[in-house]
């Protein structure tokens, strides 16, 4: 059956949406990948760059469909480029001269093979390679291969992933369910415990080799591009992002928490990555060329357009911190500075689950323009925070922002007052606040003494709410069942010297190292994963990016 | 398997859960208290304004109701909501007992206990009581936020109690002298709500 819905969706893709995947087919056989193209000029027909096992560099060019002679005339000479151009890359030989592979998730008409094999004589008798093919059946084979004993085989497994494939692609990403999904494909789950009637995992009994790990790793990344499926028909690019930013942070955990070495992980991490950032860049692409913003159901839109905007002036900003940190050639950066002008009025504050959003903004706004625009961006956090969900007495109307553990959609819901629930089943949001004490430190930090004073009285109106997963790894985790939730009520009164030491105390401790050294991940996972911004998260992304 | 009509039952299901959850938690002290999700994790750290710190592992309280076959054939749904009502009591006790003896723990541990010593409640007893702890007041001075729990016997006498210790101009002026200290303490405790130095 499994077999069935890998072909189903090879059929379905372009060569954007199956390249993840065919670099793990790579990744799996041995190869090297040095470079993934973002689908812009300068490839020199070449959408990825390897070596091969043999230490052979080594050119591919993807595309998609069939291929009759029309079409191949339409890309003879990107296939020549591919060939006849040296592979330009950092400490790749020239001689021997690369292999060159065309890849389609389609298959050849005759008239093609002939001209292919016509072009293959020309080429080696002028010395070049011949050209090698990858088709659909090719495809289809490797990645079955790949997969191996680590398909889903439990019919829950199976099920859960069939609702994933067959989800509503026009929806926000089912963070909580894709994380599941994750989980139950990766060896995250207690690994000493052998489960019951679980063929899959009888091997986790034991502590899995890193050889084995790394098979399943690129395996379950290949699982979550058929399990995006639904978001990739939809060009939904910000669930894509989610997607891949959530798979990278259980990578993560998994390296972790086995303590793998980089050859287990890194590569598919970098490639789950670059699957992150092309959504990314496409989302970005689209916001900015886009007319009036407005998506779906347009009569009701207008309840949830400025959330719309806050999240995309968030990614934004995690979009250039990450052209920035990585060095690559950012087009959109005017584009993309004309949209924060001309939408700054347009932000909303929804609830705690915008507020990785709004701070990334302001650490964009602030390096771009200045301390002052971004300090009243979070002082403007602040207060509504301290004024929504400060201690409401019995007869005062409960207003509390909610926190960040709900879904986006969710919390716009409770905001407009449209998950009303009994009494005795409300969630309380009164009273306590995930982020406060984060926008506290990084107020304190920039010295805002006199905004910290003004506001002290309100600050101590509200707990502050802090989760420390434990072990560390598992705060990459959507949810972790050990640790303790900080509860942390402000001081009265508060010496600002002690304020200010705590600002600045630098302390990762409580961090994966792994995420401490990517910064330009940090800054995209936290959108994702608002419950995780904490004091200290953000001193470390602020570290960073800056 | 035999004919089913599991949409029907899952809403039957969802009100017998809804009335559970209004019967343990939509009344009694339970009802009053401040309470939010804590979605992971064990437990909590709670690090007080004084910087004392306490540690609260969460405790899991279930009630069981066990029911032949016999008996869940003829149960009609007055029985059923009656059993229902019976765990949700039994959840809302155990739910209590624990809030009590969490606050019987931390008020030891700071002094904060007056026991009556098998004294019978009166007015010393209540004065004595309200001089261990802090009371609120809104910004117009009135008390704000205070509930006094008693067990059931003294709640009957209350009424009476207080229309008694109303009429006594000695109990009058002792109670407003308490009042005022507290209003000070307040005053003092708002005042510290500052960023110094």
């Amino acid at each position: 059956m499994f077999e069935r819905v890998v072909e189903n969706w090879l059929t379905k893709v372009n060569e954007r949406q199956y390249q993840f995947a065919f670099g793990q087919v790579l990744l799996s056989k041995g190869y090297r990948i040095l470079h993934m193209s973002s689908h812009g000029p300068q490839e020199q027909g070449k959408d990825i760059i390897s070596i091969d096992p043999t230490g052979r560099p080594i050119g591919f060019q993807l595309k998609t469909g069939n291929l009759d002679l029309g079409a191949f005339r339409k890309i003879r000479d990107e296939i020549v480029e591919l060939v006849e151009l040296p592979i330009e890359f950092p400490g790749v030989p020239k001689n021997p001269h690369h292999r060159a592979v065309l890849v389609t998730n389609g298959r050849l008409a005759d008239t093609v093979r002939s001209a292919i094999s016509g072009h293959n004589q020309k080429w080696l008798a002028r010395g070049f390679v011949e050209l090698e093919l990858v088709l659909f059946d090719d495809l289809l084979k490797d990645l079955i291969e790949l997969h191996g004993r680590f398909l889903p085989t439990q019919l829950h497994d199976v099920e859960e992933f069939l609702r994933l494939y067959t989800f509503n692609g026009r929806s926000p990403l089912p963070r909580k369910q894709f994380s599941e999904f994750i989980v139950n494909n990766l060896p995250l789950k207690d690994s000493l415990k052998s489960r019951k009637g679980s063929s899959r995992h009888r091997k986790e009994a034991v502590v899995p080799s890193a050889k084995e790990l790394g098979r399943n790793i690129s395996s379950t990344a290949v699982l979550v591009s058929y399990a995006l499926n639904a978001f990739t028909s939809s060009n939904n690019q910000w669930a894509l992002f989610e997607g891949w930013i959530m798979f990278c942070a259980h990578l993560l955990a998994v390296a972790e928490k086995f303590d793998l070495p980089d050859v287990c992980w890194k590569e598919t991490f970098d490639i789950a990555f670059l699957a992150a950032k092309s959504a990314l860049k496409a989302l970005t692409h689209e916001a900015v060329t886009h007319e009036h913003l407005i998506e779906g159901d347009a009569l009701v839109d207008s309840q949830v357009r400025k959330a719309r905007i806050t999240i995309l002036v968030g990614l934004m900003a995690v979009h250039q911190f990450i052209s920035r940190i990585t060095g690559e050639s950012n087009e959109l950066t005017p584009h993309i500075h004309r949209f924060l002008k001309e939408h700054r009025a347009d932000l909303w504050f929804w609830g705690e689950t915008a507020v990785p959003y709004l701070v990334l903004l302001g650490l964009y706004i602030e390096r771009m323009e200045g301390s002052v625009q971004a300090e009243s961006l979070w002082g403007s956090l602040l207060r509504a925070i301290c004024l929504r969900n400060r201690y409401k007495k019995e007869s005062e109307k409960s207003e509390g922002l909610s926190d960040p553990y709900l879904e986006v959609e969710d919390s716009i819901a409770h905001f407009h007052g449209l998950d009303e629930k009994p009494e005795w089943e409300r969630p309380e949001y009164d009273g306590h606040s995930y982020c406060l004490r984060a926008l506290v430190l990084m107020l304190a930090r920039r010295l805002r003494r006199q905004f910290l004073s003004s506001s002290w009285h309100e600050i101590t109106g509200v707990d502050c709410s802090e989760m420390f997963p434990a072990p560390a790894w598992t705060m990459l985790l959507w949810r972790s069942k050990s640790g303790y939730l900080k509860i942390t009520v402000p001081q009265r009164p508060q010496s600002w010297a002690a304020l200010l030491a705590e600002s600045q105390t630098d302390d990762s401790s409580q961090i994966p190292a792994r995420l401490v050294s990517r910064p330009e991940f940090m800054a995209a996972w936290i959108t994702v994963y608002a419950h995780r911004l904490r004091g200290d998260v953000i001193q470390v992304m602020e570290k960073g990016l800056c | 398997m035999l004919p089913d009509f599991p949409k029907l039952k899952s809403k039957l299901r969802a009100i017998l859960n809804q009335r559970m959850k209004q019967t343990a938690y939509g009344g009694g002290i339970v009802s009053r208290v401040r309470r939010f999700s804590v979605h992971e994790g064990q437990g909590f750290i709670m690090q007080r304004a004084d910087r004392s710190v306490g540690k609260t592992e969460f405790r899991e309280r279930s009630v069981e109701q066990r029911l032949t076959k016999d008996e869940l054939i003829s149960l009609s749904p007055k029985d059923l909501i009656e059993k229902v009502d019976k765990m949700a009591a039994e959840m809302a006790r155990q739910t209590t007992k624990d809030l009590f003896e969490e606050m019987h723990k931390v008020t030891s541990e700071t002094g904060n206990v007056v026991d009556g010593k098998s004294r019978p409640f009166s007015f010393n007893l209540f004065l004595e009581g309200l001089r261990k702890v802090d009371v609120d007041f809104d910004n117009l001075g009135n008390l704000s936020g205070m509930t006094i729990v008693v067990p059931p016997e003294i709640g009957k006498r209350i009424p009476e109690l207080l229309e008694h210790w109303k009429s006594d101009e000695e109990y009058k002026r002792r109670f407003d002298e308490v009042m005022a200290i507290k209003r000070e303490e307040w005053r003092v405790r708002e005042g510290r709500r500052k960023l110094v130095n």
